[in-house]
């Protein structure tokens, strides 16, 4: 983490009547960072983000954006942050280019500062072809290219992205990981939501795992790896092994479940140094032959399953 | 940045074909349905000359005055034009022009001389029943006149060689003076026009709604973006409300301007003042559209349309007994009928067009910007959040 601290969020509580959608949470994130939210449907990262941006009011706690504590009326505290929504939010009526420069005319007054702001903001997102449509003339991909840009044209030091790619394909996902991450090159702090662990793992140095309006991990995404007993899957090309064999191989420590199909055995380990010496060891023992080994270590996906438990969530 | 999100905001209206229809179209149709209503209506009261064939028999030479009576309602340039007369020797002639439709009826008078009108069906429908009824009016003076002259011959034959008795009689003299107590004659359909124009500003108010809607976080995803901004809330909601002011203005005058130069909608010929309190009206519309605006609910077009009907009611725009309930509530429950404002759009363009002066036209212009002041400090104080407890 960078030396200073873009949002800091302290001890935040925020309820619905009787329900707590934030408890108690506690968050720093640092000049640089791109900082992955992650959590179930209803776990409270919204609500979050809604009342970082002041939109929410909440009971108790404090934010800080840059230092300075925020408020709903934090008007140049705003002017700092840019925010993509979930759901593309645009101009239905306007063109591209009217969009863009109707969203950066709410932080930037100055109109030729503005036009340069807006040509930047097109480019960036690489809609240029596309200005003179409307979003409803516009591919999924390009309406969210479109809202990014209306989020970022003012060039903003915080850029908050709230579940960018949902519905999109890959190429516009990649297109979209990659402008966050030259966004950030150039110096803007992220934050970002989403239910894509491999998105997450992709961009993210720092991840906040989030439930029940709590964090319950944070830390990269190694750090956040190592904090949980799954290890890595084990996949071994090798000769039918025998019964014996395969309950010699689930009766190892280190392991949590070993199938054979198709000439492979799969095995999913649970944290350790030697899983893999240890596995072969038992097929070398026992005279089975095999070919090609491939060791897939614990994803994010695996750690955040782990932690937040693998029952379906729906939200309210 | 005012100015962009104004221009954002209007682009965002009137490229919005749904939702500028029924304020622009609105008052043009209803307009259109009202001209073909009245037209009748004003047909019926105006004086149309009769053509009429007038049967020179020897009963006509018997009757005293008439052919003078005659000559005077059958002048081209006057204003009691009453008859068209072509002169025929028998009534079998008259029937036959009739028949021809060389004429609409005929004259014709019996053996006491008193003359009597005979029309075809034809001209029966088609004359208004005020040239019918004046027609009518000439033959049954002339019998009258006649018949007071031959009650003074009996009791006082002398008077009748008094030229200035004779003169009295002969004379158009008449005992009433035709008077205008208002700045132009009534005419009985303007009023529904004037309502309609009220009508048309409440419909007007969606303008403002959606304009409203789109800058709140708690109404649309649009809106919560644009709570974001890093200028001080007032200027987005001030240029917003502007903009739907603007669109709502416009679309009254469009309506404003086929009614009265299409349609030939008299306002006294005070067109400029008209302008002025549709700027009035459209500040009060878009006020309580910002208001309804401010509500997360989707529902509010179907509300406002619903409260511009009912106050239109009021404002006397269905009929005669609307005009007449409008009436007494105005007359017995006067603050009620000023907080119509519908009711008060009405009545400035009503005040234009009969009062020769302007205060009863400034006063309801004032009842509406007083109107539009306490809706949009309501709307004001609702639109002006940024923060929410629930979104």
């Amino acid at each position: 983490m960078s030396a200073s601290t873009i949002v800091s969020v302290d001890n935040l509580v925020k309820r619905y009547g009787s329900l707590t959608a934030v408890d108690h949470l506690t968050l720093n994130i640092g000049e640089g960072e791109v900082f992955g939210l992650l959590g179930p449907n209803g776990s409270g990262k919204t609500t979050t983000i809604n009342c970082i941006l002041q939109l929410l009011s909440y009971d108790h706690g404090q934010v800080e954006l840059f230092g300075r504590r925020a408020t709903p009326t934090s008007y140049d505290l705003k002017r700092r942050v840019g925010v993509v929504p979930q759901e593309v939010a645009v101009f239905n009526e306007l063109s591209v280019r009217e969009n863009v420069d109707a969203f950066c005319a709410l932080y930037v007054s100055d109109r030729a500062r503005r036009r340069q702001l807006v040509d930047e903001a097109i480019d960036f997102v690489g809609i240029g072809d596309f200005e003179k449509f409307r979003p409803s003339k516009l591919s999924g991909g390009l309406r969210r290219r479109l809202n990014i840009a209306c989020g970022i044209a003012h060039k903003p030091e915080l850029i908050i992205f709230d579940e960018p790619t949902v519905a999109v394909d890959p190429q516009s996902r990649n297109a979209i990981l990659e402008g966050i991450q030259r966004l950030n090159r150039e110096g803007a702090t992220i934050i970002y939501t989403s239910h894509y662990m491999e998105e997450i793992e992709q961009i993210c140095t720092r991840i906040s795992i989030m439930d029940a309006g709590r964090t319950v991990a944070s830390g990269t995404a190694d750090e956040l790896k190592s904090m949980v007993g799954t290890g890595e899957k084990i996949n071994v090309g090798c000769s039918v092994p025998d019964e014996a064999t395969l309950e010699a191989v689930r009766s190892l420590s280190c392991v949590r479940a070993a199938t054979y199909a198709s000439g492979h055995l799969l095995v999913e380990c649970l944290a350790g140094d030697h899983n893999l010496s240890d596995i072969l060891g038992v097929l070398r023992d026992r005279g089975v032959s095999y070919g090609r080994v491939l060791s897939e270590p614990p994803t994010l996906n695996d750690v955040f399953l782990e932690i937040t438990g693998r029952e379906l969530r729906d939200e309210a | 940045m005012m100015r962009a999100n104004f221009k954002a905001t209007l682009l965002s209206i009137v490229r919005s074909p749904s939702l500028l229809f029924w304020p622009l179209a609105f008052p043009i149709i209803l307009s259109l349905v009202f001209s073909m209503m009245f037209s009748g209506l004003e047909q019926a009261y105006r004086l149309q000359p009769v053509s009429v064939a007038v049967v020179r028999d020897a009963n006509y030479d018997k009757a005293t005055g008439f052919d003078e009576l005659l000559s005077s309602v059958d002048d081209d340039g006057d204003e009691w034009h009453v008859f068209d007369v072509s002169s025929v020797g028998s009534v079998a002639e008259a029937e036959r022009k009739v028949v021809d439709g060389d004429v609409s009826g005929y004259i014709c008078l019996d053996a006491d001389a008193n003359p009597s009108l005979h029309l075809s069906p034809r001209a029966s429908f088609s004359l208004g029943s005020g040239s019918l009824t004046s027609a009518q009016s000439v033959l049954d003076s002339y019998i009258r006149v006649r018949s007071e002259m031959e009650d003074l011959a009996k009791k006082d034959p002398m008077l009748l060689a008094d030229p200035t008795v004779l003169q009295r009689f002969s004379s158009d003299a008449v005992s009433t003076e035709r008077l205008s107590v208002t700045a132009n004659d009534p005419k009985a359909s303007v009023r529904y026009y004037y309502a309609l124009l009220g009508m048309a500003a409440g419909i007007g108010s969606v303008l403002a709604m959606k304009a409203i809607r789109e800058t709140q976080a708690n109404a649309t995803a649009l809106g919560a973006r644009r709570t974001l901004a890093g200028f001080p809330r007032w200027r987005v909601l001030v240029s917003s409300t502007a903009a739907a002011w603007l669109a709502s203005y416009a679309c009254l005058a469009v309506g404003f301007a086929f009614i009265r130069f299409v349609l030939g909608v008299d306002f006294g010929g005070r067109e400029g003042l008209a302008l002025l309190a549709l700027g009035a009206a459209s500040l009060v519309s878009s006020s309580a559209g910002a208001i309804f605006g401010t509500f997360a609910s989707d529902s509010g077009s179907g509300v406002l349309t619903a409260i511009t009907c009912v106050l239109s009611f009021f404002a006397g725009l269905y009929g005669t007994y609307s005009q007449q309930l409008s009436d007494q509530v105005a007359h017995n429950l006067p603050l009620l009928a000023a907080a119509n404002p519908i009711r008060q759009i009405s009545q400035a363009f009503y005040s234009l067009m009969y009062y020769d002066s302007l205060e009863p036209f400034a006063a309801h212009c004032a009842t509406l910007l007083v109107t539009a002041l306490v809706l949009g400090s309501v709307a004001a104080v609702r639109m002006r959040r940024t923060s929410y407890v629930n979104l």
